[in-house]
């Protein structure tokens, strides 16, 4: 998952809350708007394409890639 | 002298006797289990019995669904409650509120005595508890590398949130050493700060299976983990230390995944909302500004437009039109005044004089001598007559 997942998501919020909010002009609309269908997009991209991935520590410290062991 | 009384009140007496005993009020009884009987009404009805002896006893329903086992006859436990009397049935029988297998009796007064001790020190607090992320980018899970609670964890995290990352410190859950490698898998998170969110614990077991997280040394790992800790230890009727230190409880290790990972599924419908919300919100923008445009439109339409410039034209016109009045009228009046003094200026040309008879003289020097004493007697002089001009010579001066 990108990083700012949750940055993304919370500027979101507040996007929408302005715009809702309405006291902007048209060209801040605007603005808004491209920005807030932007970050949708990227978050939508991140949440269908992304795959994360399992792990585990070994008693190194490096990682592996985790295979059920059951 | 003898007293009387109805039944109901020496039953009522002897309640009233027994709830004031402090011993009575709450005391640990341990016992074999006999006449075990799990009414419909989902209360538990049974006697406690020794060699000797035997007291009934009876569970209800809000007590006995924390139960960590299922009772039977011939199980030796030890049951906490009070003593009190059943008017109606004019019988004393202890009001059991939990009860364990006698074996964990030991374990318990240790869980109790920690569970005391860490409250005191203020490792329960409210306050202390840190919120669970709502995005993790990473899970720590720290569990046995095998069982079903990982695989449950695994399953549950990646099927509501495909891209979130899986750090498995796997570790012993149960036997010597256990607790210490939970404390030290905790503390490696922490240092290396590699997981957003940590879920620590296990799936169903006995007390004893479950006993690594009621040990000190976890409660205070989770304690000082700077990490969020959901703890994930056995059944849904376990509670153990670590679930009171952690910063969410989780009833078994699924709940804990659920806890931990957002649902995709409800993240796209937020963003599919507000999608919607920002359409909606620009579109309403656009209308309103598309009022206020086919307004100024209508200001500035070419035929608006047109209808201003021949009005301009035609007051245009009036101004050049009088000012071609005036202009004219003016030159009219100058054009008289020039005859008049063309005429005035031409009667007194020099030219009319001489046709008067009068001459022009000049000297020498053709300068007009209008001076006796611009001449000397012999000078040369010309005089302009209105018809041709004479040559003279002065002859005296007077």
């Amino acid at each position: 998952m990108s990083k700012n997942f949750e940055k993304s998501i919370s500027e979101l919020e507040k996007l929408v809350a302005e715009m809702e909010n309405g006291n902007i002009t048209l060209d801040e609309s605007i603005d808004k708007f491209e920005k807030g269908m932007q970050l949708i997009k990227e978050c939508k991209d991140a949440l269908q394409t992304a795959r994360g991935r399992v792990e585990k520590i070994l008693e190194d410290g490096s990682r592996a890639v985790f295979e059920n062991e059951n | 002298m003898n007293r009387k009384a109805t039944v109901s009140e020496i039953n009522a007496y002897l309640k009233n006797l027994m709830d004031s005993d402090l011993i009575l009020r709450d005391i640990w009884i341990s016992g074999e289990i006999s006449n075990f009987k799990h009414h419909y009404s989902g209360h538990m009805y049974m006697s406690l019995k020794d060699e000797n002896s035997c007291i009934r006893a009876v569970m209800f329903k809000g007590a006995n669904m924390g139960l960590s086992f299922t009772p039977e006859d011939g199980m030796s436990v030890l049951a906490r409650g009070r003593i009190s009397v059943f008017p109606q049935g004019g019988q004393y029988q202890l009001y059991v509120e939990e009860m364990i297998l006698n074996g964990e009796g030991d374990l318990h007064v240790a869980f109790e005595k920690l569970k005391a001790k860490l409250e005191k020190e203020g490792l329960f607090d409210v306050q202390a508890k840190k919120a669970i992320p709502k995005f993790p980018e990473t899970v720590g899970v720290v569990t046995s590398a095998t069982g079903a609670a990982v695989r449950d964890i695994i399953n549950v995290l990646t099927r509501r949130f495909k891209a979130i990352n899986i750090l498995l410190h796997p570790v012993l859950v149960q036997g010597d050493g256990a607790a210490e490698e939970i404390a030290s898998a905790i503390k490696k998170f922490n240092i290396d700060k590699c997981a957003d969110v940590l879920i620590v614990g296990r799936g169903g077991g006995s007390i004893e299976d479950l006993w690594a997280f009621n040990e000190e040394i976890v409660a205070r790992a989770i304690y000082e983990s700077e990490i969020p800790v959901i703890s994930a230890v056995g059944h849904e009727t376990d509670f153990t230390i670590s679930d009171f230190v952690s910063d969410l409880r989780a009833p078994t290790p699924s709940a804990a995944a659920e806890l931990a990972a957002p649902d995709s599924t409800e993240v796209l419908s937020y963003l599919n909302s507000a999608m919607a919300t920002l359409t909606k919100d620009i579109s309403g923008k656009f209308s309103a500004a598309g009022e206020k445009t086919s307004y100024f439109e209508k200001l500035l339409s070419p035929a608006q437009i047109s209808l201003k410039i021949d009005g301009n034209v035609q007051r245009l016109d009036n101004i050049f039109t009088s000012l071609e009045n005036i202009v004219n009228s003016k030159f009219e009046k100058l054009e008289s005044l020039l005859a008049v003094n063309a005429a005035k200026i031409d009667a007194m040309s020099p030219l009319k004089i001489l046709s008067r008879g009068y001459g022009v003289v000049y000297g020498a020097d053709k300068k007009v001598i209008s001076d006796s004493a611009m001449v000397s007697v012999g000078d040369e002089i010309k005089i302009q007559l209105h018809k041709g001009e004479v040559e003279c010579e002065v002859k005296k001066i007077n």
